[in-house]
């Protein structure tokens, strides 16, 4: 488990009241204000600031000084007088890590400068004016993201994806649900193995409706996920009308192993009694069921009757959704699923070695064939995925792998029969076999 | 006729030539409740379909959700798998995890060829039909109130629009209820930790909805609380914050944390948040982790305290509330604890979860006992809230030793 970042006061509290208490021992003391918020955006993630303040370790151990890395990713060392060319050489240091910003090529011109010296003595007040600055200053850009987020989020939203989802909306969209073909909504994307070369080889597909679709069939202009749990209670309706879909087999013409996303509600609910009465034993063993962290924790007790009742049954489980904030927190050997998914963000390569240490531990416990990374929308999720012990794959780049090796397939075959077909023919059996 | 009734009819039959057959009684009624419901068993029952149709056996459903299964010149062996595949279900439950291999707490089997097995299942049987009867007069009975509590209308998309907009223009001020959870230290009088400020649902039900059952959907309940807390802040924003000598606690959704009102309520509670701990229920915060990773750090740099609610003692297993990273976690005190004190697999998981996330970060609700306060004490546990603590609090506050105010959370 990745190890755990400072629990409660922001450093930015910490560092008000260091200066509050310094106030009595400023006498031998300086400050070092390297300002790191200038750097540019790709020079500024997490572990190149981590990365920085690292620098500073040993002499924090030899109670040299105290470090503080605040929001905006500023560093403030404060130390004692006699260890200042112990602090200028680190200072060095982290100055030559970001030699390439513009930040450390343009030092000293138009006052931008890399590092702020202070001695604590002498220019006691204007520390405490710096201090208190970057704290207001942190808590007003913390009000405006939240505003932000609150009233043009939300009008974003809607100009780009329709009014949001009301009650007596939701009604609306479960009465069309009733009466609604949804067999034209019926999505399938495929998760793969994906080897070094990547050829896809393909496992099982998941099917899925379209949202999207379904929105502009039956109610365009509102925006069906906007509100999460009337979002999560309609997936209970379409739940069920899945069900009754893939009874019919004429209504999608499905072959290989399927997966499928479901309420637990749902598969302790009447309807898939009836679907599972219609399914053979070997059919069950080739559906796999993909359940939402949320809806396992909203009732417990009930997943865990479920999950006996459908594994007993020989349906694989597998837990969808996962982050690398819920990775920490929720481990899929203990809750019993058969397979997990990981939802590629660019941030799981962003955690820096602690994620993909977690991950490789992961991968190495359970196997490569427990984890499925998906959503992966380009090369740099499937790289990430291998660098780590993933195999299995799912997205929109997957999709195109298939597409290509199709043609490279269609391409290899059109290229033997034209070379067969300049041979003697004398063994026509072989022919397409 | 009940189910019992027809047992005892097929028993009086099998008694003429009771060769070849036996019973299994499986004490399904001896299930934690959590476990004992309704959709549960039903699956439970169907376990049994392939045999019922295929071999000489009925199965029978008891009004208390026992099972009772009657074979005729069926191997034992055969019979197995399908009591298996019903232990499996249920496998989470102390009923089906006996240590004691030769003791079967699930099943009972009677051999109905020998008198005195057939006159065990006989009084068994019997038993389970005088039960039957009993409960069908207290259904009768109770048909009204019972109406009251679990029954009327699911709550639907449909009437939900209705729901919700009454909620936005009832009077609630008056529905808010407090329960306080203290600190307990042995020997010491008990220090006041918050209060926390919850609404009293079922007489809101009555007032919004009455003939509507909230509960029959955990989605659309929630959604219902989002509204809720609007209500709920705006009546407790009208305190004197800057006064109030005791901390209290408020149950928001992350939603409502992240909103516009309550940026207004921060404005209002000014530097006065040391004395607000806001309460979050697991099942918002797997929603979205990354909304309530930015809602609490938010909440703890503004100086208010992140609660994490709804833990109970099954979902310890499952992960660990630390990771969380918030003041407090509340977990709710249960039967199981006690249920296994010796079977201690449980326990050290708490043990583990207490120690990870810090004595001082732990409440033990739903406290209704003083056993369940020796039992928190005893692992290091200091914060209680329930019942039990309402009931102290109230001999404390005659006796007039008032508990101390402390008045930062915590």
């Amino acid at each position: 488990m990745a190890s755990q970042p400072d629990k409660l006061p922001s450093q930015e509290k910490l560092l008000t009241d260091y200066v509050r208490r310094l106030e009595k021992l400023k006498d031998g003391r300086g400050l070092a204000h390297i300002h790191l918020s200038k750097l540019r955006p790709f020079n500024r993630r997490d572990q190149h600031i981590r990365t920085a303040a690292q620098n500073f370790d040993q002499m924090v151990k030899d109670m040299h000084g105290q470090l503080f890395i605040l929001k905006n990713a500023d560093l403030f060392f404060f130390f004692k007088t006699a260890a200042k060319p112990q602090v200028e050489t680190v200072v060095q240091k982290i100055r030559f890590l970001f030699g390439d910003d513009p930040l450390v090529e343009e030092e000293g011109k138009d006052g931008r400068e890399f590092a702020t010296w202070y001695d604590a003595s002498a220019q006691y007040e204007e520390v405490v004016q710096l201090v208190q600055g970057l704290t207001e200053a942190e808590e007003k850009r913390q009000t405006e993201v939240r505003n932000r987020m609150d009233a043009r989020q939300r009008l974003k939203e809607k100009q780009k994806k329709g009014e949001p989802l009301t009650p007596s909306v939701l009604a609306k969209v479960e009465e069309a649900l009733s009466r609604a073909d949804l067999s034209n909504l019926v999505r399938r994307q495929f998760i793969c193995r994906v080897d070094a070369k990547m050829v896809p080889e393909q496992l099982f597909s998941e099917l899925f409706i379209s949202i999207q679709d379904l929105r502009e069939t039956i109610l365009p202009g509102v925006n069906l996920v906007s509100n999460r749990w009337l979002f999560q209670h309609l997936t209970e309706t379409l739940d069920r009308r899945v069900l009754s879909m893939l009874m019919k087999t004429d209504a999608v013409s499905i072959s290989g192993d399927i997966s499928f996303n479901i309420n637990v509600r749902t598969l302790l609910s009447d309807q898939f009694q009836v679907f599972d009465d219609n399914l053979s034993a070997a059919r069950r063993g080739a559906i796999v069921i993909e359940l939402q962290k949320e809806d396992i924790f909203s009732d417990l007790s009930a997943y865990l009757f479920a999950r006996e009742f459908v594994q007993t049954k020989g349906y694989r489980l597998c837990l969808d959704g996962l982050s690398m904030e819920t990775l920490q927190v929720i481990d899929r050997e203990r809750l019993g699923a058969d397979i997990a998914k990981i939802v590629w963000h660019p941030n799981l390569a962003d955690g820096g070695d602690e994620v993909q240490a977690m991950l490789k531990g992961l991968l190495e416990r359970d196997g490569p064939e427990k984890w499925i990374l998906c959503r992966c929308d380009n090369r740099e999720a499937i790289d990430f995925g291998r660098s780590v012990g993933i195999d299995q794959f799912q997205g929109r780049f997957v999709e195109n792998l298939i597409a290509e090796d199709g043609r490279r397939r269609d391409l290899l075959k059109l290229k033997r029969r034209i070379e067969r077909s300049s041979e003697p023919q004398d063994d026509e059996e072989e022919e397409d076999a | 006729m009940t189910q019992e009734a027809v047992l005892l009819e097929k028993l009086s039959r099998i008694e003429e030539n009771p060769s070849g057959y036996f019973a299994v009684h499986m004490h399904l009624s001896q299930l934690r409740p959590s476990n004992r419901q309704r959709h549960f068993i039903n699956i439970a029952v169907r376990v049994f379909d392939n045999l019922v149709n295929n071999a000489d056996a009925i199965l029978y459903l008891m009004m208390n959700q026992d099972l009772v299964l009657i074979c005729r010149e069926i191997l034992v062996e055969d019979i197995d798998p399908y009591i298996n595949k019903v232990r499996a279900m249920f496998s989470e439950d102390p009923l089906t995890s006996s240590e004691d291999e030769y003791e079967d707490r699930l099943s009972t089997w009677y051999d109905l060829a020998s008198k005195e097995d057939f006159a065990a299942f006989l009084s068994a049987a019997t038993e389970l039909s005088v039960k039957a009867q009993v409960m069908i007069e207290e259904l009768q009975r109770n048909h009204e109130k019972e109406e009251d509590k679990d029954s009327g209308d699911p709550l639907t998309a449909r009437n939900l629009a209705a729901i919700n907009q009454k909620l936005q223009s009832t009077r609630i001020a008056d529905l808010i209820r407090h329960q306080t959870c203290i600190r307990i230290a042995p020997g010491k009088a008990g220090a006041f930790v918050f209060r926390e400020h919850f609404i009293a649902m079922t007489e809101l039900r009555e007032r919004v909805s009455p003939g509507v059952n909230l509960f029959t959907s955990a989605w659309l309940f929630q959604y219902l609380t989002e509204t809720l807390d609007k209500r709920v802040l705006s009546v407790i924003g009208r305190k004197n914050f800057h006064d109030m000598r005791d901390a209290v606690s408020l149950n928001l959704n992350i939603g409502t944390v992240l909103s516009r009102d309550f940026t207004n309520f921060m404005r209002i509670v000014d530097d006065n948040a040391h004395k607000i701990v806001i309460e979050l229920q697991i099942i918002d915060i797997f929603a979205d982790m990354n909304s309530y990773g930015y809602a609490r750090d938010m909440l703890q740099d503004r100086g208010f305290k992140v609660l994490v609610d709804g833990v109970n003692p099954l979902a310890l297993q499952f992960f660990d509330p630390a990771n969380l990273r918030p003041d407090f976690i509340k977990v709710a005190w249960g039967k199981e604890f006690e249920e296994e004190s010796n079977d201690n697999s449980r326990l050290m998981m708490f043990r583990e979860t207490v120690e990870h996330a810090g004595k001082d970060s732990m409440i033990l609700y739903r406290v209704d006992s003083e056993r369940a306060v020796k039992w928190g004490l005893a692992l290091g546990i200091s914060r209680f809230q329930g019942y039990f603590i309402d009931k102290l609090v109230q001999a404390m506050t005659r006796s007039k030793v008032k508990p101390k105010a402390t008045v930062k959370a915590g």
